[in-house]
């Protein structure tokens, strides 16, 4: 089982062009990434272009890793995230629309998600929950689908502002939340 | 003046900006100021590995092997490639790439990560007459050629075909470009980008889907310089 330690080193030692780090990096990590593309393009063959396309930045941006502070599978998480979503924006923008998968919002998160949430990570679970539940699944839909304020507004039938107001009044509650 | 390092405000922002919920300006002008103050650059991280929990629940899926190969071309190119390139035309080379494993078009990438994106190349690839212009923008980052179509197209049942001439090499094919299209990026394979700085770009009028050869068969239409952006 790869640590947090093995992933640092991992990612510093491809910043400094070290194929086989490289190699062993996305050997541990790429089911993880590639998971995580499938679910928010839910297409194969483009989460597959979008996790090729992912680990070209890994190993184009190693260096930057350190200077962003943010604990490895996170970097790695959040590039593949960005990722994927920016992709699905694009065929949005392309005019297919929401698609199918994505009319209902996220309901309350798998067992799977439960058991690691209550086990070590985050507080997040929790604390989305003491959040009025459309708030909630706003904040999922902004992360898992991409959703923007105006798709936001939109799909709960609010002004533009007032969904802005909402959404930043609730990130407030979690942050407070989170560090309770 | 000093600024507060952790105010409400800047909370919010860091949580908006991991979202993806911020415009272009905003996240570029919030970057700018990670670069400097500790104090947001944390917070923007924390929210980052708070929000990352979201995703513990996605099932892991193992990719198919194509994929490192297509990586490792597309990062270290293969040492078979030149012959391939000379035998087949670099042209069918990538088509049946972007077909087998879908190596061409990267869609925009915000700058989540850091400053935002500048491209490193541009050049402006123009006929005498202006009656054919493109803007071509290289950024080494995701290693993204952006070319964007100005005035112009190919003829009716041709195409239009870019090269990239680097020294006095032969000239090696960058992309046909697709009928209709006004904006494209594709990643170009690092042996090719080599040849971008003090490099050529030049379109030639091809039969319609490119060059049957590799290399350019029909006249030169517009050229231009390639320089440090």
């Amino acid at each position: 089982m790869a640590t947090r330690a093995d992933i640092e080193e991992l990612i510093a030692r491809t910043a400094l062009r070290d194929r086989a780090a490289f190699s062993r990096l996305y050997e541990l990590t790429s089911a993880k990434l590639f998971g995580i593309c499938l679910r928010i393009l839910n297409s194969r063959p483009e989460a597959e272009d979008a996790l090729q396309e992912v680990f070209v930045k890994v190993w184009r941006n190693a260096d930057r890793y350190k200077a962003g502070g943010f604990s490895p599978m996170t970097w790695l998480i959040t590039i593949a995230r960005n990722h994927a979503i920016d992709r699905l924006r694009a065929r949005r923008a392309k005019g297919e629309g929401l698609d199918k998968a994505e009319e209902l919002p996220d309901g309350a998160p798998g067992p799977e998600a439960m058991a690691i949430a209550s086990s070590e990570r985050g507080r997040l679970v929790g604390c989305l929950d003491e959040l009025p539940e459309d708030r909630a699944s706003a904040v999922r839909l902004a992360y898992l689908h991409g959703e923007t304020y105006a798709d936001l507004a939109d799909r709960f039938g609010v002004p533009l502002n007032t969904m802005r107001t909402w959404l930043r009044r609730s990130l407030l509650k979690l942050r407070e939340c989170l560090e309770r | 003046m000093s600024i507060p390092a952790d105010t409400e405000d800047d909370r919010i922002l860091a949580a908006e900006y991991i979202l993806g919920l911020l415009d272009d300006e905003t996240s570029r002008a919030l970057e700018a100021r990670m670069n400097v103050e500790p104090a947001l650059r944390d917070s923007v991280a924390v929210w980052a590995d708070d929000f990352a929990v979201m995703t513990d629940g996605i099932p892991e899926e193992l990719p198919p092997p194509g994929v490192f190969v297509s990586i490792s071309e597309v990062l270290f190119g293969t040492e078979r490639a030149p012959s391939l390139l000379q035998r087949l035309g670099i042209v069918r080379m990538f088509v049946g790439a972007v077909a087998a494993a879908g190596l061409a078009f990267v869609v925009i990438s915000s700058g989540l990560l850091g400053p935002a994106n500048q491209p490193e190349f541009v050049a402006r690839v123009e006929a005498q007459d202006s009656s054919l212009r493109f803007r071509a923008a290289y950024d080494a980052d995701t290693g993204s050629l952006h070319l964007v179509r100005l005035a112009g197209q190919a003829a009716p049942g041709r195409s239009l075909e870019f090269w990239l001439i680097a020294g006095s090499n032969a000239p090696v094919s960058v992309m046909v470009w697709p009928t209709g299209a006004d904006d494209e990026r594709i990643v170009l394979p690092a042996p090719i980008a080599a040849g971008l700085p003090g490099g050529t770009l030049a379109i030639s009028d091809e039969p319609e889907g490119g060059s049957p050869t590799g290399a350019p068969t029909g006249d030169v239409l517009a050229v231009g310089q390639v320089s440090p952006a």
